[in-house]
């Protein structure tokens, strides 16, 4: 692996835990997409679906490009391959931007609101956790392990870390 | 600031404020849980807060200190958010230096074994484990109707004016 630039390791540890997980989901009983757990954002599907769809956006406020096979709409079903497949090139993308981009630089969002690409990025790492908890919370409280989705379990599948929970 | 002192400095703001908000609970919303989750408020906070002593430390190259939070001693909530402080104030000054995220450091398991690591990878480890618990802190909080404070990155650079 090359050098690690600052944001390298959150970018694709945030990218692998999300393939992680949607393969994970896609291999389950399509009723469990439907379970939730109280507290959390709503349905296992609909979490996964929300999380994939705000990276996009993130992604597209920072780039002005629309990756994906479509834009992911709370009120449209999306298979959970497309999902797979958007999730996986938004990762590559953001990964380019981080690598290029100044995080004191101001994009605008909507409604006349602005941003640094910084928090735009932080936001990403803490937003994509977030909902990859809210799933593994929602797999736990309906009685299914969910899949390792640490930062330790990066590295280990990476082949850079021993380091385990 | 440096492009790895945003997310640390996110991290800090969002768990000093999580830690104030849930010390400030009463006991009996302290105990509170929800499936899916770690455990009670309190339990969760005292973890959050340990395991930051212990990412501090392995980037120090040493243990944590005797005053540390640690899950099997931990009781006073006033401590663990006055080293949630400090260690705020650590992490703040380290992300704003020269960070070599391929310098190899030791990690000592539960089992007492040693493994070794990038840096960056610890720091990947520290900054999803901060937000893991405090969306379980969440989603606890959501559970029981308790309104929790707003902490997200964007409401963190909103209060910044980094967000406008």
């Amino acid at each position: 692996m090359e050098v690690a630039r600052p944001l390298d390791h959150l970018l694709r540890h945030n990218t692998w835990a999300n393939v992680t997980i949607l393969e994970f989901c896609r291999g389950l009983e399509p009723a469990v997409l439907e379970a939730s757990a109280i507290g959390t954002y709503g349905t296992l599907y609909g979490t996964l679906q929300h999380l994939v769809g705000a990276e996009q956006g993130y992604v597209q406020l920072l780039t002005g490009e629309l990756l994906g096979r479509a834009r992911i709409r709370r009120d449209q079903r999306h298979s959970l391959d497309d999902l797979l497949a958007t999730a996986k090139v938004i990762g590559a993308r953001a990964l380019m931007v981080a690598a290029t981009d100044d995080v004191t630089r101001r994009i605008e969002m909507n409604e006349g609101r602005t941003s640094t690409v910084g928090v735009i990025f932080a936001q990403l790492v803490h937003h994509g956790n977030e909902h990859r908890t809210q799933a593994t919370t929602i797999l736990g409280a309906n009685g299914i392990a969910p899949p390792p989705v640490s930062g330790w379990g990066y590295g280990r599948a990476a082949g850079i870390s021993e380091a385990e929970e | 600031m440096s492009d790895l002192s945003v997310p640390i400095e996110y991290d800090n703001w969002a768990t000093d404020k999580l830690a104030g908000f849930c010390a400030a609970l009463l006991p009996e919303q302290r105990a509170l849980t929800t499936p899916g989750t770690m455990g009670t408020i309190e339990a969760t906070l005292i973890h959050l807060v340990g395991a930051k002593e212990r990412y501090a430390a392995s980037l120090q190259g040493t243990v944590p200190p005797e005053d540390a939070v640690r899950e099997t001693t931990t009781t006073d909530l006033g401590h663990v958010v006055a080293r949630a402080k400090k260690l705020s104030e650590w992490f703040a000054g380290y992300s704003r230096g020269q960070i070599d995220l391929d310098r190899i450091i030791e990690r000592r398991g539960a089992d007492g074994s040693t493994m070794h690591l990038p840096v960056g990878i610890l720091i990947a480890q520290f900054l999803h484990h901060g937000n893991e618990h405090r969306a379980q802190l969440g989603s606890i909080f959501g559970a029981h109707g308790i309104d929790p404070p707003h902490y997200s990155a964007f409401n963190w650079g909103h209060e910044l004016g980094k967000v406008r």
